[in-house]
């Protein structure tokens, strides 16, 4: 009698134990990832290699974060030394150097691609959930480079989006993103993102190299490398400010 | 000094000491310590300093009205950018056109320097949590916003079609001046501008050149520009008032520029012209030297990853002339300036530009495209075109109404 409480009482531990992990809705899930990859505050450093058949354009870049509304990205390399990108609560300012010129984005222009990459000045500042442009549904789990991962289906909400749909394969253990689908409206695949490397920092474990395939053209696409990361640091003051984004 | 092996004794004799004494070898060690310092804190110093060239070659076609002329320019740039440092910045840009031209069977080179920005910038402290920033030299001051037609630019004037580069991807006006400005903060989203733009100085040449001897005179203090504006974000909309005394014209200029965005983006500027002299209608007054500038702005998206931008701009002058003037040196009411730019790839774009004059029925079209192939390295070529009859501002008939460019940019 004993050993059968004591196994019962095992087996329900266990079992509340797992539980929150079979019960995590597709909303969950999505805000579990994403709330890895919104840091308090970060200094980040990185490169940006845009392919065509013509080779390789690489653009590095330092970013500052602080949460999801307050972004700063300064480019640094050659072509594109002295550009700077400022996410201010919900505006973005472009700065360019050679003409002192800002330039405030609103609205649809968030979405215009970075640089002639794949990612867009919204994808690269953040700001907006995917919950604000998407629904989601848990199609269920598979295994994505050695690592079982949730697989979450969004279905975009308007036609003010550049994906009518994608597909997300999130790590079910360390909910970092593993690899994305996107696909058109009429079901045809455009883009597959590969998460080629992640990293942890300070608990936060996000992806460090990512690769953007474009499915449409050959030898196409853009991949994403983290240099140097830290994160929850002093920032300086007025970084996210008009004055240090036209300095 | 004198070097080893001489030197000065007391007395009128020289005293010979032998070169290599121990003192001298210390000197000289010394001497060599101090070089090797300094020489390592040049090279620093030059490594630190961003240096950036680059060379654009261009085959340049003008109809003359009977012929084709065709000529070759090379355009070189370098600038200097000093090393990212958060208190001090420096800048120093200088261009050079290179030709070759043909007088009389002999050939003639030739090159323009330009010096288009040479300009310092610092931020200095004022209390221990304020700090405003001093800018001073050859620079840009964008005063409000639009491409081409800016009612609120009160330094540059608010028509650019006259300086600007129609085959520029980005910026169409780069006007600088030598100015002083200063930026003084208020909070993240606003700041405080004024600016003072000293008379440029005036050269004097011929006869009075030879009474005066003095070839360059520098401007009086009364033909100075003094100015201030405002910029601030509040509710969505960017606002702008600016003013601006023009000392060389005894006029103040005043603007307002705001803008927005609702399902594109919008923005419009005006501005508003008085001297001294006390008005007898204010009407009047208000046409004659008013201006307004209108312009929306927005990119759609074509396909899942190509991109057609679209722009239109106005200026409208109330004063000019509402019916065409059969003038070509008639100004009018209202110029437009549409633009597209699609670009069907990552790296190319393909671009459609006008300045319409509507009221007499003419235009300036210029199309062309401007391809990044490399890295740092752009195919280019452009084509513009008057399109209007021989009385209008814009004419099919006179010299240089078609002309073209093509050639290649390396940025290094």
């Amino acid at each position: 009698m004993k050993k059968l409480s004591f196994l019962a009482g095992t087996f329900a531990l266990l079992w509340i134990g797992a539980a929150p992990v079979f019960a995590l809705s597709a909303d969950e899930i999505i805000e579990r990832m994403e709330r890895n990859q919104t840091h308090p505050t970060s200094i980040i450093e990185g490169e940006l290699v845009v392919s065509d058949r013509f080779g390789d354009r690489r653009s590095t870049f330092i970013s500052h974060t602080e949460g999801a509304s307050r972004f700063l990205v300064e480019f640094t390399s050659r072509d594109e030394r002295g550009q700077k990108i400022l996410r201010h609560d919900g505006s973005l300012y472009l700065y360019y150097p050679d003409a002192r010129e800002t330039i405030r984005l609103q609205g649809a222009a968030l979405r215009d691609s970075l640089l002639g990459s794949d990612i867009s000045y919204e994808d690269m500042t953040g700001g907006r959930g995917l919950a604000d442009d998407y629904r989601f549904t848990l199609l269920g789990e598979e295994r994505v480079e050695g690592r079982q991962a949730y697989k979450v289906e969004l279905e975009a909400r308007s036609t003010n989006v550049p994906y009518a749909k994608q597909i997300l394969w999130v790590d079910a253990e360390r909910f970092v993103m593993l690899r994305g689908e996107q696909f058109a409206r009429n079901g045809r695949k455009l883009k597959v993102t590969e998460v080629l490397e992640t990293t942890e920092t300070d608990g936060y474990i996000f992806p460090s190299h990512l690769r953007v395939t474009d499915q449409t053209r050959r030898s196409s696409g853009t991949e994403m490398k983290i240099t140097s990361s830290q994160i929850d640091v002093e920032l300086p003051r007025g970084i996210f400010s008009l004055e240090e984004l036209t300095w | 000094m004198v070097g080893p092996g001489l030197s000065r004794g007391q007395g009128s004799g020289v005293r010979v000491v032998p070169p290599y004494s121990v003192t001298c070898v210390r000197r000289l060690l010394c001497a060599g310590c101090v070089a090797l310092l300094l020489l390592g804190v040049a090279v620093r110093a030059a490594a630190e300093t961003v240096v950036e060239s680059e060379i654009q070659n261009q085959l340049i076609g003008v109809w003359d009205g009977s012929d084709l002329g065709l000529g070759g320019v090379a355009v070189g740039r370098i600038e200097f950018r000093s090393a990212p440092a958060p208190m001090v910045q420096a800048r120093l840009v200088l261009n050079t056109t290179a030709a070759q031209l043909q007088s009389n069977g002999d050939t003639i080179s030739t090159a323009f320097v330009d010096v288009p920005r040479a300009s310092l910038r610092f931020r200095f402290p004022l209390t221990e949590d304020y700090t405003m920033r001093v800018a001073a030299g050859r620079d840009r001051l964008a005063w409000g916003i639009g491409s081409l037609f800016n009612a609120g630019d009160l330094i540059y004037g608010a028509d650019g079609s006259g300086a600007a580069d129609f085959t520029a991807l980005d910026d169409l006006r780069d006007e600088t001046s030598w100015l002083y400005s200063a930026y003084l903060p208020i909070g993240e989203r606003a700041y405080l501008e004024p600016v003072f733009l000293p008379p440029l100085p005036e050269l004097v040449l011929g006869d009075e050149l030879a009474a005066t001897g003095t070839a360059v005179v520098p401007g009086g203090a009364d033909e100075s520009r003094l100015g201030l504006r405002l910029h601030a974000v509040m509710g969505g909309l960017s606002l702008e008032p600016a003013y601006l005394y023009d000392g060389n014209e005894d006029m103040h200029h005043a603007a307002f520029s705001v803008q927005g965005n609702l399902w594109a983006d919008l923005y419009a500027a005006a501005r508003l012209s008085l001297d001294d002299r006390i008005p007898s209608q204010f009407g009047s007054v208000l046409e004659e030297r008013s201006s307004a500038s209108l312009g929306a702005f927005r990119t759609f998206r074509v396909g899942h990853d190509r991109n057609l931008t679209a722009r239109m701009e106005s200026l409208i002058r109330p004063g000019a002339a509402w019916s065409d003037q059969d003038s070509q040196d008639a100004e009018y009411a209202v110029l437009l300036h549409p633009e597209l730019v699609f670009s069907p790839g990552r790296t190319l774009n393909i671009i459609g530009r006008a300045v319409v004059s509507p009221l007499d029925s003419s235009a300036l079209v210029i199309a062309g495209f401007s391809w990044n192939i490399f890295t740092g390295f752009y195919a280019e070529s452009f084509a513009a075109a008057q399109l209007g009859d021989n009385t209008a501002v814009f004419g099919w008939d006179r010299p240089g109404s078609l002309s073209m460019s093509s050639g290649f940019r390396y940025r290094f």
